[in-house]
This record gives C-alpha cells, structure tokens and sequence, in this order.
C-alpha cells in the first residue's frame, strides 16, 4: 500500500499542497432555496454539503412528541450516491447515516435556543454532494449558517474541524479523504468556538493517549479559524440583503 | 432535548440525583470514580461469554462462517459485531426498531474493535479472493442498568478471545473443514484490547461520574465514552450531550481511564485464563455452574422470606379469632390499644416516633399492618363483606358505620 507516502513532506507541505496548520479553502453561501426557511451551501475543498431548515413550524406526524418547554430538533443527513468515488446505493436507514444524523443533532441542540419554541419543530436536513473528507465538519458549519439564515436564535456559532497526526508527530488540520485513508487517526471535534466549549468529539482509528492534547489544540484552533470565515460569510449576506430590501429605516451601513 | 432515550425519569428523583452530587455522594454510595464490579463467565461452547458489570448484564457469542472475502480486502477475514437491544433489558426499548440509543452503541463498538484492527483478520483468511473467515459477534443485552457499552466491550473481547474457529486444510481444490475431533481448534489473534470505559458528565463538565448507573444515565448532562487499550492508545472516543466540556477536563479524565483499562483487561485476560484451565483438568463448565445465575436467586430468596417474616398478616376468613403468637414475637411488637373496632401494632418506638397513633386512630400507613382482634363486633362485620368471595388474596375494605374516621382495611398475603 501507499503507506510510504509521507503524509507531511520534509518541507512541511502535505498532498495537497498545504501546510499542517493550514484550512482548505472555504466557500459558502446562504440563503441558495426559496423554500425552506433558512439554506446554505458550503464547500470546504472539495467537499460539497448543501443544508437546509425549516422551522418552527407546528409539530408533524407524531403530536405526542411535541414537548411542552421547547422545540424537537430534527435532524437528517444523507450523502447523495454520487458523492463518493464509487456509485453507492445508501439506503436512509443504514447505520452509518443514522449515526452522523444523531450526532448532528446532538451538536445543534447545544446552540439552538430551544427553549423559546415550545410545542414546536426545527427540521434540518443535510446533504452531501461531494465527500472529500471532513463531511461531518462541513455538514455542521452547513447546518449552522443555515439556521442563521432561518433567523433561529442561537447561543454561538457551532463550528466543527477534523485534526490528525502526521508521521506520528506532526498535528494537521482539517483532514482530507486520502489523508484519511492514508493517515492514521482523526479526530472531529465540534465546538462552540468562543466560549471554547466542546460540544461532540469523536474520534477513529486509534492514538495514543499523548497525542491527544496537541491534535485537540490542533482542531480547536481550526474551530476558531472556522468561526471567522463563517462569520464573515453572514455578515456579507446580511449586507447583500439588507442592501436589496433598502435597509428599512436604518442610514448606517453593518461594518464588518 | 438531547436526551437518546425514552425512558423517563421523574422530576424527584432527578433532583434528587442532583441534589446528592451536589454533596458529592452518589446514590449507591460509591466514589466518583469508582466503578461497579466486573464479572466474567464462559458457557460450555467456546465463544460464549456473559459480563455483568454491576447489575447490567450483557451476553456475548462468537460464531463463525466462510465467505466470500470483501473486494477492496482480499486476503482479510471480516469481522461483524452486532448489538442487541431487546424488550428483555429494559422496557423501552422495542424489539427489532433499532433505536438511537443502539445504532449509537453499535457504531462505537465498531469503532472501537473493528477499525481498530484489534482483531487479526488477516490470519482468518484460507483462500484469497475466494474464502475467509467470517467471525459474527452477537451481544445480547439481558439487563440494562446503566453503562451498557463497557459491559458489551469487556463482553465482546472475551467471547472473541475464548472463540476457537476449526482448523482448515486447503489441497488445492478442496477445502476441508476439520471437526473438534479431529484437530485441535484454533484461538483468534488479537492485537490489543480496546476496552470501552464511560462517563456521566453534569454541570456543564464540573462533576463527572464512572460508571454511570441507569438513573445517572439518564439524569446526566452529557456522556463520555473511552476506547482505550492496555497501551493507553485511544481507539474510541465519542463526547456528546448537552453539556459543554473543556478541553482540559476531557484530558484528566482519559489518563483516568487509562488506567482503568489496564485493570480490566488484565481481569479479562485472567478469567479466560482460568477458563482454559478447568477445560484442561475437565472441571465442570458452564453457566450453571456460574455464580451469577444462582447466587442472585438464593439471596432473594432470604431477603423475601425476612420482610414475610416480619410482617405476615393473618387471614381474614377462617382464622380470625387467633393472633398467630409466633409473628408477635419475631417481630417484637405490641398492641396499643384494642378498641371495640380495632387494634394497632406498632413496633415499640420512643414516643417521638412519627408513626405513634393514638389508640382512637386506627388509620393504617401501607407499612404497618392491622391484626384482627378478638371482638365479635368486627368479626361479624368482616364476616359479612368476606362471605362473597373464596380467595384469601382478595382486599376486603371494612367501614364502620359507627364511627365516621375509623377505616380498617385487611389485606391478606401469600
């Protein structure tokens, strides 16, 4: 096997050019559907996630699930068959989407205000275009310029990153798919990046415990850097919008 | 709400939970981090293994297949692991829906033990391209009290590491597969042992429980599970919930658990061990000879006939006018007062007792129990409301028409 390929050359770059502590190139844009409340689509790399929310709406199907203190959040990702290199069927069902659509979930809940919408439901669904790597990162920072795009309130930005070592030494960030193949471990860490709280964090393969603290700093730090680029992404789109809709009463442009 | 299961958790007991962490005492009274006891038992066949961690109890099978090899792995073995979560663990769950609560165990159990590698797959492989082993790990959970995952992971790696696959021999075109018989079976290879350890995470990461019992689970804020190995290598690692952790505080945690990994996997290692032994000196083996299945029962058993003991009531139809002398005296008690309706035994409190009733009051609580007295008054009255029925176990309620506040109530037991 290729194992032999360094996955950090001796001048530092990896196989595609970047340096360890380097993001791929981000690009994101909101509000791309008329239909659903709030949409986005992110591109980091090569990797494609399109997301989209409706909500709050009145709880459907199942009432007696409505909760009396806040809203359902309902989550479900899906990768499109011809995302991956090879045409895979996927069934909804199968395990592996049910898992990143918990985990989804579970990484939105601790953001979203769900306590001013009670009896009622947030639908958030994702869809992978292109898997190239770090799909539950981009499916989450997807997720969340989506809700801000929805007008939901939330408490922070939910930004996600994948972190690995390199030549059992080198921390990198933001993991492509031959990284990963290649590579060893990597770990994918969602987090509330201002109040640098940890919200999922998994992890596969494995690495030694000592590790650990260098490849979560790693990935944390990538959080951050995230954040910035999001962050900058909506408050051009509020600008855009604004600007088309006359800004209503208000004479002083948004500094960003 | 964050929460994965359905099961529900009343409002008292969650404060109450709360509120006893907040005094650093944990419900059964063991230390923050300190985990329940482990233990280990083989069946008769190889393969087949039960751990019960505390009062959670998960029963593992290994068995094994050839197959057809996956096409982007030719020369490796495949390894399935399958979780079971049945009505028979705990109420709510709901036999073959596959809740959140399994795909999520699932998806970590083969994490942790397949893309691991801790398993040999290599060596399951017979012809490439065209016959493997297929080993197929079945976890059935029998009772669900909480931290279900390190009790299947200790489960999971036992069974595999007990298993013993027949031995092959492949000439040319035919494979042959050798009985027990005829050749002594092969044991799997196993890399290392990544053991699953679990935590319950409250106040936003401030108080982290080991081992979280079913209540703890449930109350808790966020949950932290550990794939750790006896080279305190990660192979697992999943943080999820409602709460948010710091960095920090996760990293003190995993050398914890490191440690506790080392302990049980030594443990492991020891049980089949001594597993292997008796199978040699053709010892008895096999669940019914394990000390998990009958110990629990006679224990039962005692601790039932002490409460009947102490607390039999007579029956109401044919032996009303004795008062059985031997209750009496186990139980120590005295009768206050006889009153024409009624009287009350009550264990023989200081005055300050809560549970003192005047001799008018004849107002039960449902620990105390009322003996019939000797006077005609109340037994014509019982007999009346009593002629109906045959059973003993019926509840007969009596109000006396005489006075208003008065109530007895009899209750026979069997």
């Amino acid at each position: 096997m290729s194992k032999k390929k360094e996955l950090v050359s001796k001048i530092g770059l990896r196989l595609d050019g970047r340096r360890a502590d380097e993001l791929r190139r981000v690009r994101c844009k909101m509000g791309v559907f008329s239909q659903p409340d709030g949409s986005a689509y992110i591109e980091q790399g090569l990797t494609k996630v399109l997301a989209a929310v409706y909500g709050p709406h009145q709880v459907r199907g199942n009432r007696s699930k409505a909760q009396h203190d806040s809203a359902i959040v309902n989550c479900q990702f899906s990768m499109a068959v011809f995302s991956t290199s090879e045409r895979k069927k996927r069934p909804r069902g199968d395990r592996k989407s049910s898992e990143m659509s918990i985990h989804l979930r579970q990484a939105l809940l601790a953001a979203i205000k769900v306590e001013l919408y009670p009896w009622s439901q947030i639908d958030i669904y994702v869809e992978v275009l292109h898997a190239d790597g770090g799909v539950y990162p981009a499916c989450v920072n997807a997720a969340t310029l989506a809700l801000i795009d929805a007008g939901i309130p939330l408490k922070e930005y939910v930004c996600a990153c994948s972190a690995s070592l390199a030549n059992n030494d080198i921390p990198m960030v933001d993991i492509s798919h031959q990284e990963e193949m290649l590579g060893g471990p990597t770990l994918t860490i969602a987090a509330l990046p201002m109040s640098e709280k940890i919200v999922l964090m998994e992890m596969s393969q494995r690495f030694h415990i000592d590790h650990l603290p260098k490849v979560m700093a790693k990935a944390l730090k990538g959080c951050k850097d995230i954040k910035v680029i999001l962050d900058e992404a909506v408050r051009s789109h509020v600008e855009d919008v604004g600007c088309s809709t006359g800004w209503s009463n208000t004479s002083q442009k948004i500094k960003v | 709400m964050s929460k994965l299961r359905d099961s529900v958790v009343s409002t008292c007991e969650k404060k109450f939970l709360l509120n006893l962490l907040k005094e650093s005492k944990r419900l059964d009274g063991r230390a923050f981090n300190e985990f329940r006891d482990l233990k280990i038992e083989f069946g008769k066949d190889w393969g087949s293994c039960f751990v019960s961690l505390g009062e959670t109890q998960v029963l593992a099978q290994v068995s094994c297949e050839i197959q057809l090899p996956k096409s982007t792995r030719p020369s490796e073995g495949i390894l399935y692991i399958n979780l079971e979560l049945n009505p028979i663990a705990a109420p709510q769950f709901e036999a073959g829906r596959q809740s959140d609560l399994s795909v999520q165990l699932n998806r970590i159990l083969e994490k942790c033990i397949k893309d691991s590698r801790a398993v040999d797959l290599e060596s399951l492989c017979i012809k490439v391209k065209e016959k493997v082993w297929a080993l197929r790990v079945d976890l059935n959970v029998l009772n669900h009290e909480g931290n279900i995952l390190d009790c299947a992971s200790v489960a999971a790696l036992a069974a595999l590491k007990h298993f013993r696959r027949p031995d092959v021999t492949c000439d040319g075109e035919n494979i042959i597969i050798h009985t027990y018989a005829q050749r002594d079976t092969i044991p799997t290879v196993i890399h290392h042992y990544p053991v699953c350890i679990s935590y319950a995470i409250y106040s936003n990461g401030e108080i982290i429980l080991a081992d979280p019992s079913l209540l703890e689970e449930n109350v808790s804020e966020a949950q932290l599970m550990l794939g750790l190995n006896a080279y305190k290598e990660l192979c697992g690692f999943y943080l999820g919930g409602s709460a948010s952790v710091s960095a920090d505080v996760i990293l003190k945690v995993t050398n914890r658990a490191a440690k506790r990994a080392l302990t049980v996997i030594d443990q492991l290692k020891e049980a089949v061990e001594q597993d292997d032994l008796k199978r040699q000196q053709n010892e008895e083996i096999g669940f019914q000879h394990s000390h998990s299945f009958s110990k629990d029962l006679s224990q039962n058993g005692n601790k039932l006939a002490d409460i009947l003991n102490a607390w039999r009531t007579v029956p109401t139809k044919k032996k009303k006018t004795e008062v059985k002398p031997e209750i009496v005296e186990q139980a120590k008690v005295e009768p206050i007062g006889k009153g024409n309706q009624s009287a009350v035994l009550l264990p023989p409190e200081t005055e300050n007792s809560p549970w003192n009733v005047s001799s008018d009051e004849s107002e039960e609580t449902e620990n105390s129990t009322t003996n019939k007295t000797t006077n005609q008054n109340n037994k014509q009255e019982i007999m009346e409301v009593s002629s109906g029925s045959d059973s003993e176990e019926d509840q007969v309620i009596v109000l006396n028409a005489k006075n208003k506040m008065k109530k007895t109530k009899t209750k026979t037991k069997k």
